[in-house]
């Protein structure tokens, strides 16, 4: 096992070779190196990410020392981009760092396409104008780049990277963060259960499988390990029998189904009975092409595929094209191919194993060729899809997901929510804050006083300074969250992240 | 402005002042204990002490960023400790690197802090520090994670539930017969190379104990018969070791393994009526066709290590990987026997040799069995029950554990809450929080009374010990120490033996029962006669009032109960639907734990799934708990930073 394998086990664990690769290729800008924005490139950093750069014209004061763990006392008086970018740079050598000791909107004016080279830019302790300019910049790179945002990361052209761009703010024992990206799609959003059995609308292969078990075995221990997808076949299909044709549907025929099948059973412990039983409710649920896919479908990127779409459309067309084509497919989707594990000798449990295998593996054939002929329909390189893309795909195609998320320009321009007021110096927001409140609540037909004015003071007394403590728990939120957007695994939140340490509530909003 | 000035603005100069004076004590130097013990020192902790007795291994800088490379096989304590003074040298760090269980952390010990903070990853540690902070009656932090999971709770004693009000699941255990004759997964061939074959090659002759084995009681004739077989079996390998060195040792041990026993196995026909028959391997037929086995060895030089490492191996290349690791395994043994004659190398996922060996084992043993086999990169993840970790999980639950100790500090307990990390809800949260729930009524290790007691246990005798309880009302009692009958009114062997003679030292809990059920725990300092004066004992804490108090209990147990048999009948119909998804027979690895692992809660919310679980396999579970979303229900939210005010719909 090379070192980098054993260096990375623990997380190779949770997103794979595919999430670590897009981790190794991403570069992330830091807006500045606050205790909090250090925190979150600690977090990156430790896993390797490829690169960062931290943009900070400010120098090291007592300050930063006393709140940022990575800014210590030989660094007084320094650049903070430079010191951050050394100290943090110790912690993982494989990983590239670079600082600029300028202030973020001077570089922008030397280069305006300076973004464009990152796959995320976070800001910290910026105005909100800083913060709206960066965030319309990164959008720009994500609706132009939006055709290759999706699976390749490593494969999109130089300069056609999507930037997301998080904004985390920090003050006292509060802390926020928002997210925002044009367009953000997930193949393995790692489901919690990606079994697809199919006991509704059973393969020819499923039916014959069942029916090769013996329910009048004398032999109790081969009668224990009839595994419970043959068991729950058997009486799904008695059942159909009985119904015209009709999978159980009101609450009451799944109880009855469920009694028919315990009265197949010989004793109470009967493991593989009970298997199905469990299973019963799940399995009654008619086998469909979910409306969250079917909204993929419908969707423009989708129906109007060009040379530029980004493989994810190119292969959720492919999958609409396979359902669509109903002789081929039933009207499904590509069938997952893994079952959950039960009660069953191993041959039966693994030929079982098989048949859904195999019928996966034909599924993703069908896919295959309709990727191939779509690929040379748009003009594009045969092949330039794996087949392990491909397979990946088919497998979670019933969880696949795409989160648009509301840009700063929408959250201010058409707001969801509202936003007031602005302040300097703490004890003079106190005031003002508390109006603003008071009148935004009157506007809403809200008593006056259900924010009290304790409430505004305890606010405006934080001032912006930065608690260790906090800094390292947003760290910890927003580069998790920064890691499932970068390697497009597990669904990230949208959009907007707050936290209150004095009572240890947190929430998350679509501003 | 001065260091600190942030942190009073925030926290204010009161609680400033009590966090620098606080002491306390941080059990484990790992994942979490990096991201705290940073936290601390960064937070206005003056008085820090950190106890752990590992040291540091390449897959732990992944996320345990106080430590480098250049730090591998040293102490995390120490390492930690130099590596976060270098940040704020004005801190009073004290490492230590030992096991936490050890003796002289005594009651009285836990009693010198005023916090203690679990950064563990294992239940019998956390067991024990939980019960040694309701004995010293210090408030105790508690945490842990697993992938993007996590979660962290305040256990402080009468007040809260503690480490064990939740029954633990314990370690999965497997039939012997299931291991050694009838495998029929992955685990049961890895737990076979693992605990049975690697134990015998390498491990002591004595202590080739099958702690995950269990003997099936009773036992009809085949099993019995088996089992005696299996014991010969287990003798001839042993045999075969003292041939070790020579040229076909290898050979050797692989026909014994995979061809007479298989052979013997596959006779019992009464065993194979159902199950598939196992299918022997003979070494030279597997190495016999070299062309072949040069070709694979060409493909592997080329392909990348880590490809190798996640995918399946041919058999010659699962059989040439078991004659190397044999060898080395076997040579080092040999050196370090040169040594110390009792020494045995224990398995060691991290550890390359061991983790070859097994994996290769484990893979021919499922082929005998037409059993899936499992890549390196699996067979690692199962035989070392590994745990996904990284380090943003690690540094959100460190930092709400020093919001809690801030809170506990502040004695606001009651605004402590316990809190989960989740993924995968159909809500949009990623942190649930519920109210600190109160103790479990029926709980063995809190819902007792804790008193010390001085004593000569050189001269004292167990009669000594009853006498001494008879004096404060407590009749009839039965006497225990970890499990082991000391004293029972039917069991009077021990009465005239010193209590050293039974081991019953400095620091040992004896669990004490009267005849009305009511249960003390004891804990024994060992203190010269010549200390005590004219008494033989001196009793710290009021025994009387516990006994009393314990009685009190013994009624609200009762209504409790009675209450809850009122209810039982609504409570049934929820618990139908959760575990539908969880069990799982194959691919199950579940015993023991590992790496920043978390008490696992299944929470009950509403009818929806239990939390996501990306962990691969149950490592821990504590059972259920009362898991609720607590709603936010504030709709204001002040962004200091700002100011601006947010009102969301």
């Amino acid at each position: 096992m090379d070192a980098k394998t054993q260096k990375y086990d623990r997380q190779l664990r949770l997103w794979g070779n595919s999430g670590q690769e897009a981790l190794e290729s991403a570069h992330i800008l830091l807006v500045n190196a606050t205790a909090v924005g250090c925190e979150i490139l600690k977090n990156l950093v430790l896993p390797g990410i490829g690169q960062f750069t931290v943009v900070d014209q400010g120098t090291v004061t007592q300050n930063d020392i006393g709140s940022n763990f990575f800014l210590d006392s030989e660094s007084l008086g320094k650049s903070r981009a430079e010191r951050a970018c050394e100290l943090l740079g110790e912690l993982n050598e494989d990983v590239k760092g670079h600082s600029v000791a300028k202030d973020i909107l001077a570089v922008l004016t030397e280069t305006p396409r300076y973004l464009a080279q990152f796959s995320m830019v976070i800001a910290t302790d910026v105005t909100r104008q800083t913060a709206e300019k960066l965030a319309a910049l990164c959008w720009l790179n994500g609706q132009e780049s939006g055709t290759t945002s999706g699976l390749k990361s490593t494969d999109s052209p130089a300069g056609k990277k999507e930037t997301t761009f998080v904004w985390v703010k920090t003050a006292g024992l509060l802390g926020s963060a928002r997210i925002a990206v044009p367009e953000h799609t997930i193949v393995e959003a790692h489901p919690e259960n990606v079994a697809d059995l199919r006991i509704d609308t059973p393969f020819p292969e499923l039916v014959d499988y069942a029916k090769a078990f013996n329910f009048d075995t004398e032999d109790t221990l081969e009668f224990g390990h009839i595994p419970y997808v043959a068991i729950l076949l058997k009486y799904m299909d008695e059942w159909k029998q009985q119904h015209h044709g009709k999978i159980p549907s009101t609450y009451a025929e799944k109880n009855q189904l469920k009694a028919n099948i315990r009265s197949g059973m010989r004793s109470g412990d009967d493991e593989n009975f009970d298997e199905a039983i469990n299973s019963v409710l799940r399995s009654c649920q008619p086998t469909v092409v979910p409306s969250s896919i079917k909204e993929l479908f419908a969707d423009a990127k989708c129906v109007n595929l060009t040379s530029e779409s980004a493989n994810f459309w190119i292969l959720t067309r492919a999958v609409k094209d396979f359902v669509d084509n109903t002789e081929k497919s039933g009207g499904l989707l590509p069938l997952s191919g893994t079952i959950p594990d039960m009660k069953a000798q191993t041959d039966s449990y693994v030929t079982l194993q098989s048949i859904y295998k195999t019928k996966a593996k034909h599924d993703v054939q069908e896919v295959s060729k309709i990727v191939e002929h779509l690929l040379e329909s748009l003009g594009l390189a045969s092949g330039s899809i794996s087949l392990q893309e491909i397979e990946s795909f088919c497998k979670y195609s019933a969880f696949l997901k795409v989160i648009r998320f509301r840009s700063l320009e929408q959250e201010y321009n058409q707001p969801k929510a509202q936003q007031i007021g602005e302040g300097e110096n703490w004890e003079d927001d106190v005031d003002p804050l508390h109006v603003h409140v008071a009148t935004l609540l009157q506007s809403w037909a809200v008593e006056g006083d259900a924010v009290s004015k304790e409430l505004t003071h305890e606010v405006c007394r934080y001032g912006k300074g930065a608690v260790h403590n906090i800094a390292s728990f947003m760290g910890g939120v927003v580069s998790q969250e920064i890691i499932k957007l970068i390697t497009h695994q597990y669904i990230p939140l949208d959009n907007t992240f707050i936290f209150d340490g004095a009572r240890s509530v947190s929430a998350v909003y679509a501003v | 402005m001065a260091r600190e000035s942030h942190l009073e603005a925030t926290i204010g100069q009161t609680l400033v002042s009590t966090v620098a004076g606080a002491r306390v004590l941080m059990v484990g130097a790992g994942g979490i204990g990096c991201e705290l013990l940073k936290n601390l020192v960064m937070s206005g902790f003056k008085n820090i002490e950190v106890i752990d007795l590992d040291t540091i291994d390449l897959s732990n800088l992944n996320r345990q960023f106080l430590f480098q490379k250049q730090h591998i096989k040293k102490s995390k304590a120490h390492i930690a400790k130099a590596s976060a003074l270098a940040f704020n040298p004005n801190v009073n760090i004290v490492s230590r690197h030992q096991n936490i269980k050890e003796q002289e952390f005594s009651v009285d010990w836990f009693r010198g802090f005023d916090l203690v903070m679990n950064a563990l990853d294992n239940l019998d540690a956390r067991r024990h520090v939980n019960k040694m902070c309701l004995a010293a009656n210090v408030p105790l932090v508690e945490s842990g994670t697993a992938g993007y999971l996590g979660q962290v709770t305040v256990i402080q004693k009468d007040k809260t539930e503690c480490f064990d009000c939740q029954p633990k699941e314990t370690p999965k255990t497997f039939p012997v017969c299931t291991i050694r004759s009838t495998p029929s997964t992955p685990i049961h061939c890895i737990v076979w190379a693992k605990s049975y074959l690697f134990g015998l090659l390498f491990g002591n002759a004595e202590d080739d104990d099958d702690e995950v084995l269990s003997k099936e009681e009773g036992g009809d004739e085949e099993t019995v018969n088996e089992l005696v077989a299996l014991a010969a079996e287990s003798q001839a390998l042993k045999e075969i070791l003292a041939s070790s060195g020579s040229e076909d040792f290898a050979q050797r041990v692989f026909d014994k393994v995979f061809h007479t026993d298989i052979e013997r196995l596959k006779k019992m026909e009464d065993m194979w009526k159902t199950r598939k028959a196992p299918t022997p391997l003979r070494y030279s037929e597997i190495m016999g066709q070299k062309g072949s086995s040069s070709d694979a060895m060409e493909t592997s030089a080329v392909e990348a290590a880590t490809l190798k490492d996640q995918r399946v191996w041919t058999l010659q290349e699962t059989v040439q990987v078991f004659s190397e690791s044999l060898e080395k395994l076997n040579t080092r043994l040999k050196e370090m026997r040169d040594s110390d004659p009792e020494a045995s190398i224990q398995f060691d996922k991290d550890d390359a040799e061991t983790l070859d060996f097994v994996t290769a084992t484990a893979n021919l043993r499922a082929h005998v069995y037409g059993i899936e086999e499992k890549s390196r990169f699996q067979v690692k993840a199962m035989a070392g029950n590994i745990i996904p970790a990284i380090a943003t999980t690690n540094a959100i639950i460190a930092g709400m554990m020093v919001m809690l100790a801030f809170k506990i500090l502040n004695k606001r307990l009651e605004d402590c809450k316990t809190s989960y990390l989740v993924y995968g809800r159909h809500r949009p949260q990623l942190i649930v929080s519920e109210p600190l729930a109160k103790p479990n009524p029926r709980c063995y290790i809190c819902r007792n009374s804790y008193i010390g007691l001085k004593i000569d246990t050189e001269k004292s005798t167990v009669q000594d010990l009853i006498n001494l309880f008879e004096e404060h009302s407590l009749r009839d009692v039965e006497i225990q120490e970890n499990g082991r009958v000391i004293y029972d009114p039917d069991f009077e062997d021990n009465v005239a033996k010193t209590l050293a003679s039974l081991q019953l030292t400095d620091g040992k809990f004896v669990d004490v029962v009267d005849e009305d059920d009511r249960k003390v725990i004891v804990c024994i300092k060992n203190v010269d006669s010549t200390a005590l004066g004219n008494s033989s004992y001196e009793i710290e804490g009021d025994i009387d009032q516990a006994m009393e108090q314990q009685g009190i209990m013994k009624q609200e147990l009762k209504d409790a109960e009675a209450a809850a048999a009122a209810h039982e009948h609504q409570e049934d119909t929820d618990v139908v639907m959760m575990d539908d998804n969880k069990k799982r027979k194959h691919d199950e690895i579940t015993e023991g734990v590992e790496i920043d692992a978390p008490l696992k809660k299944t929470t009950l919310e509403g009818s929806a799934h239990p939390p996501a679980e990306e962990a691969p396999h149950d490592e821990v579970g504590d059972g259920t708990s009362r898991a609720q979303a607590v709603d936010v229900d504030e709709v204001i939210v002040v962004d200091g930073e700002t100011f601006d005010v947010v009102i969301l719909d």
